[in-house]
């Protein structure tokens, strides 16, 4: 009879083989369980290998009267789409007031990390799931103009924030665009360029990670000109330029309308509405399935949406965030007008989602999937 | 090596010899080493491994050879092979794969038997039973982890 083997046979090597498998998700929450472990988890090459080795497994957040709440999303049948509000992260500031809770307006995600601004106007970088905080100091002018920021990962893994200025609301004409890059290592603000030939619509300000770097729905001005053009922008993290993208679509026969993700792979998607001359207006939904280094990218149609009423649509067009799911062939969106008996809307389906939640007074203001990892902010 | 030395002895802890192809055997690191050095002869023992265990990587190391073109085995019927492989093998059973893997050196059995670990590892008290860790926080330092983080995943 062979005798049991436990993880104590195993020397601390291979146990941090198995652990660096295991998914942050499991991992965050274990972190009261022992002191090693704490420790471990903090560690910078465990880090590493965790990010190497771990499968990514992805959570779906929401933002809801400026909490930052824990979804779990059943979209299996039509009769039976359910979200369960599962917990809230709480965002505590240490230094200041460690027993106040922080309130959130507005989340950036990017590689676990969650960029958040807060009510009382100040930044902070936090990964939920180790703890881990930074805040800073946001830059000299934020308060005189339209500006947003996105948080990005270079290719040798520098996390950067990006601030974008905006000297006009970015619909009609050309305005001055200025972009400024914060620098963890020196805890300051340097300028990186302006613009004038593109500028993002405030309704599309809040952008997309996808790879470390961010994507927006822009305009692009060619000289004096008035006559705009739809196009997709990209911040390069490494480069620190914008670029431009392709889009599956021409700007005379479609309006692009928003990049949703999609739920699992974090890939980048495009909603447009096809015109509205047609006699049953559709709006398509396009996800992007390589972006590759050669800077090409290629996309696929998905899903396609018809409704005899075009206004409709428009609701999809004032900056909401969005999901998308491949496997259901459904988006996901906050209720329309902010009502909370409709609390997300399933687009394709068309059945809207009561939350369950203990706050179901206030609206959900974003919804953003998340991948829990163990990365040092620095 | 000349052809006539295609198949070499692998010996177990508990003496049970099994007979297998050189190409199954030299996915083993620890072996390929060995019979590089010539300071074996055709018999290989190894010290650290059970007959029992020995069997199944073997089964593994046969399934993952590839022999004389035999190799066409697509990589979407190997994944799910190897998914059935370690889907049954219990706790105790799984610890010692991963010793007998890091043993003999098998790079993607030991990524295999330690992800099948860590895909049982998923509640908070499955981290406490299957892994045997003990809490050695006191309550205070507890409660301040608890107030860093309200980390809460309910299953």
């Amino acid at each position: 009879m062979m005798k049991k083997t436990s993880i104590k046979h195993l020397p601390e090597d291979l146990m941090v083989e198995i652990l660096s498998r295991v998914p942050a998700v499991y991992l965050g929450r274990s972190r009261s369980t022992s002191k090693g472990w704490n420790a471990l988890i903090k560690d910078g090459k465990f880090v590493k290998k965790h990010s190497a080795n771990a499968p990514r497994q992805s959570v779906v957040i929401m933002l809801i009267g400026f909490r930052v709440y824990l979804a779990r999303f059943y979209i299996h049948g039509l009769e039976e789409n359910v979200i369960k509000v599962t917990s809230q992260f709480s965002l505590k500031d240490p230094i200041s007031n460690p027993s106040k809770e922080v309130y959130i307006v507005d989340i950036f995600h990017c590689d676990g990390l969650l960029l958040c601004t807060t009510k009382d106007n100040r930044l902070v970088v936090w990964n939920p799931c180790s703890g881990e905080t930074r805040w800073m100091i946001k830059p000299k002018n934020s308060y005189s103009n339209f500006g947003y920021y996105s948080l990005g990962k270079s290719s040798c893994n520098k996390y950067k924030i990006l601030r974008v200025d905006q000297h006009g609301n970015g619909y009609i004409s050309p305005c001055l665009v200025e972009y400024e890059i914060y620098d963890f290592t020196s805890n300051s603000w340097r300028s990186v360029g302006k613009t004038r030939d593109w500028s993002i619509p405030r309704i599309k300000m809040r952008g997309v990670s996808v790879n470390g770097d961010t994507y927006w729905l822009a305009h692009s001005f060619s000289g004096d000109s008035p006559m705009k053009k739809d196009m997709l922008l990209c911040f390069d993290f490494s480069t620190e330029r914008f670029e431009r993208e392709s889009l599956p679509v021409d700007h005379f026969s479609y309006h692009p309308m928003a990049l949703p993700m999609t739920r699992e792979e974090q890939k980048l998607c495009l909603l447009a509405l096809r015109d509205c001359n047609l006699p049953v207006p559709h709006i398509d939904l396009w996800i992007a399935t390589k972006i590759e280094s050669t800077g090409v990218m290629s996309w696929r149609k998905f899903l396609t949406v018809e409704r005899a009423d075009p206004w409709e649509f428009l609701t999809f067009n004032i900056g909401m965030s969005y999901l998308a799911d491949q496997e259901y062939k459904v988006l996901v969106c906050p209720g329309k007008h902010g009502n909370s008996n409709r609390f997300l809307h399933i687009v394709g389906d068309d059945k809207y989602v009561q939350v369950d939640h203990h706050d179901a007074g206030s609206k959900c203001s974003l919804l953003l999937s998340y991948v829990p990892t163990l990365v040092h902010i620095q | 090596m000349s052809k006539s030395e295609k198949k070499i002895v692998l010996k177990s802890l508990d003496n049970e010899a099994f007979e297998v192809e050189k190409a199954v055997a030299l996915q083993s690191q620890t072996i390929w080493v060995m019979c590089e050095d010539k300071c074996v002869g055709n018999e290989i023992p190894l010290e650290n491994v059970t007959g029992q265990i020995l069997a199944k990587v073997i089964d593994y190391c046969k399934k993952h050879a590839v022999v004389d073109g035999d190799g066409d085995e697509s990589s979407e019927e190997l994944k799910n092979w190897d998914t059935e492989f370690t889907k049954n093998m219990d706790q105790s059973t799984l610890f010692n794969m991963i010793l007998a893997a890091n043993y003999l050196n098998i790079k993607s059995l030991l990524n295999l038997t330690c992800q099948a670990v860590a895909d049982k590892t998923k509640t908070i008290d499955e981290f406490h039973t299957f892994l045997n860790i003990e809490n050695n926080f006191t309550p205070e330092e507890e409660a301040q982890i608890c107030q860093e983080n309200l980390w809460a995943f309910d299953d």
